[in-house]
This record gives C-alpha cells, structure tokens and sequence, in this order.
C-alpha cells in the first residue's frame, strides 16, 4: 500500500479490534478533526506501536493514505498509522471507576460532535484541557461537577450551550419554580412555562439551578464539593438531554455514572448514596 | 455471481471476526472442494461445541462439563486463584505450565462507553466465590490498559469488605522479551519504570 503520506497531532478515542494482531483506532486530530486509520500489529508483542494506541494518548503521528482500485469495498479503505510519538498520555484516569467512566463520556461527546476531516483545533484542545483536569480530580466525588463542566464546554463549542443564568424567553431574574427545556436551550421561568407551553420540561432543584449557573466560567468557580452530588448529577442529565436532543444518539458511558457513585457493602452489592429516581418530572407542559 | 448455496455459506463466513470478503470466498471454495465426510466432521464440531460447551458454573471457564476439569482437579492449588478477563487469557496462563491454581473469568473488563460495568461481567460471582471458598492469593493477570487498571480497581474495591486478609497481587508488566529498549513506546516503558525491581 502506497500513498500520499500526512502528519497530525490527535488523541486516541476509540480502538476496535481487527483481525489477529491490528486494531482500528478512531482519532480526533488537530487538524482534520476526527480520522480513522488501522494500527497494524499494535495488538502484538513487541509491536512499535502498541500502548501508543491505547486510548487517550496524544501522538504526533505519520498516515498514509492508501491507493485503491475502483473495486475495494468502503470498509477496506483504511489509512494506516505508520508512525507515532507520544506528546501526552493520561495515566491517572485509570485511578477510579468514576475518572474512566467520566473520560469515555466526553470521549463519546467528541465522538458525536466532531466531523470527520476538517480542521477542529478548539474541540481537541478543549477535550484534552477538560480529560486533563478530571485526571487530576483528588477524589471520585470531584470528578462529577468537572464532567458536567466538559459537557457544557463541548455542547457551547458545538453550538448547543443552554440558557443557564436567565429565563431563555424573557431574560428574566429566576426565582421560585425553575424548569429546564432541552429542545429550547435552557432555563424557563414558571410565567413562560405557562404561556409559552414549551414541551418536554424538567424541574430544576435550586441546587441544580446553582451548579448550572457557574457553568459557563473557565474554572468552576465554587469549592467542586459545595453542592450535594445530586445536584451535579441532575445538572448532568439537563445537559445530556440538550445533547440528544441535537444528535438524537444516547450516551452509552452515563448509563454506569450513577453507579460510580455507589459504595461497595460488606456483601458485595452496591446501593447508591442517593436515590436515582427524578425520571418521573418530565412532563408534557 | 456465486449460485445461491455458495453464495449464502460466503455470507456466513463473513460474520466471522478478522473474515473479509475476499478471505471468505477463498474459505468457502476450498470447502466446497473437501469430501463430504471432511465437511460433515466440520458441521458436526460445531453442533456439538455449540450444544455442550457451557460456562463453568464456578470459574467461568468453557467446559463441557460443569464444573470444568481445573475446577475438579485434585491437583490445583485451591489457595491461589488467577482473575483473567477472557478465557483466551486463561489459556495464555495455561500454555505457561507454570501456574498451578484455579481461576475466574471476569468476561471482559469494564468498559464504560460500551455499556460494561460490574454487573456485566461475574465481579459479583466473584466476591460471593471468595467469601464461601476463602482462598489466600488472588493473582490479576489483565492487560495493563486503561480498562484493565480500573477493572482491578473496582474488583479490589469489592474484594476488600468480605475479604480484608486477602492477599492482592498483579503480573509485573514491563518489557516484552527480545524487544529492544529504544523501540519500546513510552506507554509501557513508564510502566516498565514503575514497576522496576531490585537487582
Ligand atoms: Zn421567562
Ligand atoms: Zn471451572
């Protein structure tokens, strides 16, 4: 195989198997957003390629683009990565359920909102900035309102930032009743929820409404433990419905968020440290 | 066009994992040209892997028989367990002839964003394994990936209430054998470091 050859700086997102010893690995670059290419042999020992294949490793990396006959099959066209140098790798993600599960979900996030070859320089920045801080979270419990932070960064690069400190129909002051609109980008105050019947909607607790609220600085603003981590968690499926809502796809990763939050027991059966149950306050406004 | 039959045996094929088209059709002509009691001796192991072979009601081993022969062996050290993630790594640690204990197969490792957590794989069968048996070493044998530290982790973390005694402990990674130390990619030659050793 013999091509044109490029060099881009990316962050391994995803790895598939493919056949004995290689695997495919989904990238997102710097410069030409989200790539594939196959890592031949990285599943081998001693392979040049294999941890640097490993997921969330930044390499520089060496592609060339393969030439093919008017035959070959879609799913045969791969780039191969011929060569790779680690700039950057996140070994302490592995510390906690909580950290990896909270790395694979703004991976998935990348995954939903990159395109694939264009330039996407502030979406890689912004992933590695945000993966960079949950790895340094000291505890699980810190892990949380970070997550929800890079949530809300990826969904305002993308477009999709909700309404978070005022009504988004009248700009006004939020007080008492607060409700949440996925499909209209925010927060509703109760007088617009009832004249403007916006579909779908969430109650927000006033602690959620505070975690909302500081979303939208560089640094979160309060101590990260300062609310309860129910709060958190409800600022979280607001976003994530903002999310689905704009690409229709589920996050598969918050399906185990709820249970990084649970403490092993002297019978080995997790309980939750809260209840999971606030599914019920979507209704039909 | 291949004639239906033919085309339909390629189609199988295909379903296999690391089977492309081209592969598969080369596999399904060679088939196709074997004696007929060559391919009925093929469609039989199949059948009768697929209706006997079972999960190993203990380890979760694939075993005809339940539980599988480690489990009743007279000669395993039932003191030293190996936790593997897949049933290739068991056989990897067999090929060793070195270990001498029993096992337990985990099914995977944890894998947040393809939906695996504890309850997708036998952590829970584990723990409830070692509280009834109470064994004195559990060895990890799992792939130092993201994946595998963070499985470790988590089944630690159960371990730990119903066993506090229970010895811990991991396969040392670090350099493959015959590699060469400025081939060897900084992923692993940091871990290499991490986990040095006295001379
Ligand atoms: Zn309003
Ligand atoms: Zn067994």
């Amino acid at each position: 195989m013999s091509g044109r050859t490029y060099r881009v700086t990316g962050i391994n997102l995803k790895g598939i198997p493919l056949g004995e010893a290689d695997r495919i690995v989904t990238i997102l670059t710097r410069e030409r957003g989200l790539i594939r290419a196959v890592a031949k042999g990285s599943r081998k020992q001693p392979s040049k390629l294999g941890g640097r294949m490993e997921p969330f490793v930044v390499n520089d990396l060496l592609i060339v683009q393969g030439r093919w006959s008017a035959q070959t099959e879609t799913s045969q066209r791969l780039q191969r990565i011929v060569q790779a140098e680690t700039l950057q790798t996140f070994p302490r993600l592995s510390r906690s359920l909580a950290h990896l599960t909270a790395a694979q979900y703004l991976a998935e996030v990348a995954l939903l909102l990159a395109l694939p070859d264009q330039a996407q320089e502030e979406l890689f920045v912004v992933l590695v900035e945000h993966l960079e801080r949950i790895e340094r979270a000291a505890s699980e419990r810190a892990v949380l309102p970070l997550l929800t932070h890079g949530l809300y960064h990826l969904l305002a690069l993308a477009g999709f930032a909700p309404q978070v400190n005022a009504c988004y129909f009248c700009q006004g002051e939020l007080v008492d009743s607060v409700f949440f609109s996925p499909q209209w980008g925010g927060l509703v105050c109760d007088p617009c929820r009832v004249a403007q019947r916006p579909g779908p909607i969430a109650w927000v607790s006033a602690s959620a409404l505070c975690a909302l609220g500081s979303l939208p600085n560089s640094t979160l603003p309060l101590p990260e433990d300062s609310l309860p981590l129910a709060a958190w968690l409800e600022a979280e499926r607001l976003l994530r419905r903002v999310l689905e809502h704009h690409t229709d796809r589920e996050i598969r990763s918050a399906e185990l968020l709820a249970s990084c939050y649970a403490v092993p027991t002297a019978n080995g059966q997790g309980s939750p440290a809260f209840p999971e149950g606030h599914s019920k306050e979507w209704a039909s406004a | 066009m291949y004639t239906r039959p033919l085309a339909r045996l390629i189609e199988e094929l295909q379903r296999l994992p690391g089977i492309g088209s081209k592969t598969a059709q080369r596999l399904a002509l060679h088939l196709i040209n074997r004696p007929a009691g060559e391919i009925e001796a093929l469609a039989k192991a199949l059948l009768e892997a697929k209706q006997t072979v079972r999960h190993c009601s203990i380890c979760f081993n694939w075993s005809a028989e339940d539980p599988c022969e480690i489990c009743r062996s007279p000669q395993r050290d039932p003191s030293l367990w190996c936790v593997v993630a897949d049933v290739k790594d068991l056989m990897a640690m067999e090929r060793t002839r070195e270990f001498k204990g029993l096992y337990h197969v985990l099914g995977g490792l944890i894998s947040p964003m393809n939906g695996i957590g504890v309850d997708q794989l036998h952590i829970r069968e584990l723990v409830a394994r070692v509280a009834r048996e109470k064994p004195q070493e559990l060895i990890f044998a799992i792939s130092p990936s993201v994946e595998g530290e963070v499985t470790m982790h988590v089944v630690k973390d159960y371990l730990k209430p119903v066993a506090p005694t229970l010895r811990m402990t991991r396969l040392a990674f670090g350099l493959p054998m015959g590699s060469e130390l400025e081939y060897a990619d900084e992923v692993t030659l940091a871990r290499a470091l991490e986990a040095r050793q006295e001379l």
